[in-house]
């Protein structure tokens, strides 16, 4: 497996902990892989999310990527002690995020 | 007006500061002694062999360390504007560290060999250098060993500099795959991970050079005198990162407030959460903050204590905020007060300022496990240079790596997990 393969399988592990975290029993975890990009989509149905936390979870989605961190740190990401969405932020180009009648959508892409 | 300004040209505004204290450091260096006696300096200063601890300050002079710290820094300067980093808390950080450290341990030959060590990793994995950036400036904690290699045996020239240089590389070629795996030891409670990556490299070296029959011999050189025209210094370089937030942005108490909520844990950089203003306040407090402890026991400055300081202010950009730091570092202090250490022998001072790698967990888990990892960290730090026989600079990382794969498994297993922060 190669480095950027194991950072999408970190990068996916985050996002699920949300779901996990919010008590959510059904998800699903859509992944397309390209020669130019790794694309993730998840949905699943989450009650009573914070507006907050949609709002914090888009602005982290967006920060833009950094180089210097990701060689160091992207082992962090995905541990299960506590979330990681600083790092996460650094390591995708753009996310979005969607909370509607109860339905959590996110996806993140992350150029090559 | 002041905020405009100072968005549009952040990127700059932080290059002016770093290149600020650079020019600060070279000028400095010749308020201490005369230029043939700080160029002098500066030749032994190369070719000393360091381990913990080597004062520059003794060996050579003042002036002549100054000048060696200007110069690395200078040399990280510029690595990072030809890359086009923007220079952001890991970045800030390490700069701090390295130009702290380069008034005990490293210099201008061996902080390069092992660059350069980690560039040609990076060249031979197809990566960009920019990704490997803060390794490469972390992993000249390792410095020592290139200088012990080429000048602590008989190797006469060329033969000294080849060795020394060749040493630098590998230790430089083998850090990243190294470090990068060795953070989830710890799990980023740790602040100093390469510290830690450094002091199990320096191990396994000082254990083949036992095992050879050619044991390193500690050397323990400190200044010990007047420290008058350098605590001036020091003390200016902490009240100006604080003036100059106040120049380029107004005064804004609840962003600090928001700055000193952050746990700390890595990657937790301050500069992209709360913006370069703010996290050059926070430097400036921290430093502040270390020299009014060197105030209150009774201790004079001199390179390792400036390089302890610096480091705690450039880790003001990226984990470490008063509230985080005090608590590990009075948990350090009664330890060492109960156990009848001299707060104000170098090794205690040492211990304490350093001890601040471990803030993460007070930022993470409260006041009262942070005085128990100040307490721990402070007991087991001084079992580990015999390991690595003072090769590892950042020994206080070795032992902090320790401390918080110990603690937060312990602590987590009894706590709910709590969104983000």
């Amino acid at each position: 497996m190669n480095k950027n393969d194991s950072i999408m399988i970190r990068v996916m592990n985050e996002l699920l902990k949300i779901y996990l975290f919010y008590k959510c029993d059904d998800i699903i975890i859509d992944f397309k892989k390209s020669d130019k990009m790794n694309i993730i989509n998840l949905e699943g149905y989450i009650e009573n999310i914070d507006e907050t936390v949609i709002k914090e979870l888009q602005v982290f989605l967006n920060t833009p990527r950094r180089d210097d961190t990701e060689e160091y740190y992207y082992k962090l990401l995905g541990s299960d002690y506590s979330f990681e969405l600083n790092l996460l932020d650094s390591l995708v180009d753009e996310g979005n995020v969607n909370y509607e009648n109860g339905k959590l959508k996110i996806s993140v892409i992350r150029r090559i | 007006m002041q905020t405009l300004f100072y968005k549009k040209n952040e990127k700059h505004i932080k290059y002016f500061i770093l290149f600020f204290y650079c020019i600060l450091l070279f000028s400095s260096a010749f308020m201490f002694n005369t230029p043939n006696q700080i160029f002098s300096g500066l030749k032994t200063i190369i070719e000393h062999p360091d381990v913990l601890i080597v004062d520059y300050f003794e060996v050579a002079n003042i002036g002549a360390a100054l000048l060696n710290s200007s110069i690395v820094m200078l040399i990280l300067l510029i690595i990072v504007k030809v890359q086009d980093i923007d220079p952001n808390g890991p970045v800030i950080s390490a700069i701090f560290t390295v130009t702290g450290f380069s008034m005990f341990g490293k210099n201008i030959i061996n902080v390069l060999a092992i660059i350069l060590g980690v560039f040609i990793y990076s060249k031979i994995k197809k990566e960009k250098f920019a990704k490997f950036t803060v390794i490469a400036f972390f992993s000249t904690a390792l410095s020592p060993l290139v200088t012990r290699v080429g000048f602590g045996s008989e190797l006469i020239f060329p033969f000294n500099y080849i060795f020394a240089a060749v040493s630098g590389l590998l230790v430089g070629f083998i850090m990243p795959p190294l470090a990068n795996s060795f953070v989830r030891f710890h799990q980023g409670y740790s602040l100093y991970n390469v510290g830690f990556t450094s002091g199990i490299i320096g191990m396994i070296i000082a254990s083949l050079f036992r095992i050879f029959d050619r044991p390193l011999e500690p050397i323990f050189v400190v200044y010990q005198g007047p420290d008058s025209k350098i605590k001036v210094l020091i003390y200016f370089i902490s009240i100006s990162m604080i003036a100059f937030k106040l120049i380029i942005t107004k005064l804004d108490i609840h962003r600090y407030k928001n700055l000193i909520k952050r746990s700390g844990r890595l990657v937790t950089d301050f500069i992209s959460l709360d913006g370069f203003d703010m996290a050059i306040f926070n430097m400036g407090i921290l430093g502040l903050i270390c020299l009014i402890y060197i105030e209150i026991i009774g201790a004079n400055l001199n390179g390792p204590t400036i390089a302890a300081i610096f480091t705690v202010m450039g880790f003001g950009s990226f984990g470490k905020h008063p509230k985080n730091v005090l608590p590990v570092m009075l948990g350090a202090i009664i330890i060492l007060k109960i156990t009848g250490s001299d707060l104000s022998d170098i090794n205690s001072i040492l211990t304490v300022f350093f001890s601040t790698t471990l803030a993460p967990l007070t930022g993470e888990f409260g006041f009262f496990v942070g005085l128990l990892a100040g307490g721990l960290h402070a007991a087991l730090v001084s079992n580990l240079s015999y390991l690595h026989a003072g090769l590892n600079l950042y020994n206080n990382g070795f032992s902090g790596g320790f401390i918080a794969a110990f603690l937060v498994p312990i602590i987590t297993s009894f706590r709910e997990d709590k969104f983000n922060e």
